[in-house]
């Protein structure tokens, strides 16, 4: 019964979608009231049958129905109850739906917020947002059908169960906070598009599309920087990022969305650069598109990809369809677009951010090219060549650092032109103290990108700091304030841009345990009870392996002592192998997967993985790394996400 | 039968739901219930917060007297003129 409804739900979005658009074609053409509202009803109605029919698989899923194929796929009765609610993105259709269940929340907070503004474009963006949401429905209703019958003539007693490397308490938040990043974008998008289409960009659209920007590209970050913990939590090779393709995919919208933030800025107070961001936007909500597209169609292998399907030709024709409606669109409004204003300096704060910009879209097309090479070669020379970190990371590090100099130097210029006075006032002790760190790393024998990254950390930190300071002595001094209320005030009253240099502050700190990276070591080894090995000045002692038998795994849990140079016990470690689905009568389904044991501190990370067990000779297999300043990259993330929510958080009072 | 009943329900209060507008009255002109001076307060609001940093800029001496005094006029004379169209 429910999942008729579920079917009915997605089958009837899908013709009220086409009802809505043409609506707002009607409306836009004779300009009669009635048909506009009609025509936002059945786009609100395509948005609540959507969550309906997403609510209804959460309730398939939730309570086993295993009538549904999609939930025999991705749950059994074993699974955890967290875990049945995350199988609703863990396959194809489902992550389908969940899309269209996203972009359904932004499209009705989008109506709603617009009730009494905004009229004049929001046919527009009605238009753009359903056509999206069509796009789903389309695939979901004819390509990939989460609602579909389960293809057997005997009842299905046990699902297969949801794939153990998501069940990962991480797994619960990740992918919705990438969809609320990706999905997000289609707002910005579709209130430039409406904006172009009526050429109509005036103040209220600038507030809109800049606080929908922040909020979304907040989300995308979380997103990320939860991908990176989950795979540094999960994965096992003691890393966070390995530019893999699918990561690729979520990091390319967020350095285009990056430098928009910043050049938006420049249009919002100097009424320049409208093509630019129009241009910025476009790619951005088109690289999430083609995200999608690289996660699903299965030209790339990837820990995070889908199967192969025959999604890929339909996203592809999708993303060219954007792209070319939406850059017709801006060359056709290319003169309502343009600018007489000029950048008047090169030290001036505009084209400080034109700068960042030129880079963060260098790196994106990098980031671009090395993705897509194997699909190329492949195309060109019949031959799939993958370009591996190696690649990225010869690439990326050079730029990165350019992108970590220009957070220093960016906030210490003004608007228009920076004076010759102010430049060296500014500039001279931030960049003593980089120098002073550079000779303090070069006598520790410490070169390369390692000695650079630190040094520009030292200097970009000092640069926020002296912000900081002037600020606070400023106030001191004029409002007559003590030190504390004064930095309280300071932000508080200036949030855009105080709360951007804590952003600035929290990447700093992430480069800081990036460079970390340079100085990781590792060992593999089997022990027997009582045996040691050493890495790194640390002692690792086996004294126990156990076996546990759990609702959903087998495990083997091998104990171990770690103790320091002197001898003293530090902690104790218990990674575990487990056998996931271990009742399966067919050897081939029970799943293997290692659950890591870390000992974090600030200063490094103690990584154990427990690769396999000789229950036979009673020895484990082990592997140990040590990764320096891996935590740096979470308290950065952490600071990165309080600095957005500052900028973000609307002042108490504005002035009328 | 209850599916049925369930299906031709969904449907019934969907269309009601989308149709109904258009038994209004003909010709029914959408506008801005916002007060169409919504933009202009809101530029404005752009400008003050533009001059406020300006002046936190001068303060902490990142800005020379005449770039300051040039780009304060500017910004003035744009509210001056949104304050007259304001108060017509």
């Amino acid at each position: 019964m429910t999942p008729v409804i579920g079917g009915l739900a997605i089958n009837l979005a899908l013709g009220l979608a086409f009802v809505s658009i043409i609506l707002h074609f009607f409306y836009l053409r004779n300009g009669d009231g009635r048909l506009f509202l009609s025509g936002q009803r059945a786009a609100l109605a395509v948005s609540l049958l959507s969550i309906l029919a997403t609510l209804i698989l959460a309730q398939l899923l939730i309570t086993s129905n295993f009538d549904v194929d999609y939930v025999a796929h991705y749950t059994s009765f074993e699974t955890p109850f967290i875990y049945k609610i995350t199988a609703l993105w863990a396959g194809q259709s489902g992550s389908l739906l969940f899309w269209l269940f996203t972009l359904s929340v932004y499209a009705v907070i989008t109506i709603l917020q617009n009730q009494r503004s905004q009229h004049k474009i929001m046919p527009w963006v009605m238009i753009v947002m359903t056509t999206v949401q069509l796009f789903f429905l389309i695939l979901i209703n004819y390509v990939s059908n989460p609602f579909i019958p389960t293809e057997a003539d005997f009842v299905v007693e046990n699902g297969l169960g949801l794939n153990p490397l998501l069940q990962n308490i991480t797994m619960a938040f990740h992918p919705p906070m990438l969809y609320l990043g990706y999905v997000g974008f289609t707002i910005p998008f579709s209130f430039s598009i409406a904006a172009m289409a009526e050429r109509d960009m005036n103040a209220l659209w600038m507030r809109t599309v800049r606080q929908w920007l922040l909020f979304v590209w907040l989300m995308l970050s979380i997103g990320i920087i939860l991908g990176g913990w989950w795979a540094y939590q999960e994965l096992g090779w003691g890393g966070y990022w390995a530019w893999d393709p699918v990561e690729n995919a979520s990091f390319m919208p967020w350095l285009t969305g990056t430098a928009l933030l910043h050049s938006i800025i420049i249009q919002e107070k100097k009424d320049m650069l409208k093509v630019w961001n129009m241009a910025l936007i476009i790619i951005t909500f088109t690289l999430c598109i083609f995200g999608t597209f690289l996660t699903r169609s299965g030209v790339m292998s990837s820990v995070h990809s889908f199967t192969a399907s025959s999604l890929g030709p339909i996203f592809l024709g999708f993303v060219f369809l954007i792209l070319v409606v939406s850059f017709l669109l801006l060359f056709n409004r290319k003169s309502f677009l343009q600018s007489e204003k000029r950048i008047e300096s090169f030290t001036s704060r505009e084209s400080g951010f034109l700068f960042n910009n030129v880079v963060f879209i260098v790196m994106c097309f990098a980031v671009f090219w090395g993705t897509i090479f194997p699909v190329i070669s492949e195309a060109v020379r019949g031959t799939k060549i993958t370009v591996g970190a190696p690649f990225f990371n010869q690439v990326n590090i050079p730029i990165g650092l350019i992108l970590l100099l220009l957070t220093g130097v960016g906030p210490l210029l003004v608007w228009r032109r920076t004076s010759n006075q102010s430049f060296i006032r500014n500039f001279t002790t931030p960049i003593v103290m980089g120098l002073a760190t550079a000779l303090v790393f070069y006598i520790l024998n410490i070169r390369g990108y390692v000695l650079v990254s630190f040094s520009l950390s030292a200097f970009v930190l000092t640069t926020i700091g002296f912000e900081f300071f002037r600020g606070i002595r400023s106030r001191m001094t004029s409002q007559k304030e003590n030190p504390i209320i004064a930095f309280w005030r300071l932000i508080r009253k200036n949030r855009s841009r105080y709360g951007g240099y804590i952003v600035h502050v929290g990447i700093v700190l992430m480069f800081v345990g990036f460079t970390g990276h340079s100085f990781d070591s590792e060992k593999e080894f089997g022990l027997k009870k009582g045996d040691s090995e050493h890495l790194s000045g640390y002692s690792f002692t086996l004294y126990n392996v156990r076996e546990e038998e759990r609702p959903n795994h087998y495990a083997y849990i091998a104990d171990m002592i770690v103790a320091d140079a002197s001898g003293k016990s530090i902690v104790k470690l218990h990674p575990e192998k487990r056998i996931y689905f271990h009742h399966n009568p067919n050897p081939e389904r029970r799943q293997p997967h290692s659950e890591l044991d870390i000992y974090s501190t600030i200063k490094q990370d103690i990584y154990s993985i427990f690769n396999s067990v000789d229950l036979e000779n009673e020895v484990a297999y082990l592997k140990i790394m040590i990764n320096p300043l891996v935590n740096w990259v979470w308290y950065g993330g952490y600071l990165f996400v309080l600095g957005t929510l500052v900028a973000l958080w609307p002042p108490k009072k504005e002035i009328s | 039968m209850i599916s049925f009943v369930v299906v031709f329900l969904m449907l019934f209060v969907m269309a009601a739901f989308v149709i109904q507008p258009l038994f209004l009255k003909p010709g029914l002109e959408i506008k801005d219930t916002e007060k169409s001076s919504a933009a202009l307060k809101q530029r404005k609001k752009i400008l003050y917060r533009q001059i406020k940093e300006l002046d936190m800029d001068y303060q902490l001496g990142n800005i020379q007297d005449d770039d300051y005094g040039q780009t304060r006029n500017e910004l003035k004379k744009e509210v001056a003129e949104i304050l007259t169209i304001l108060n017509r």
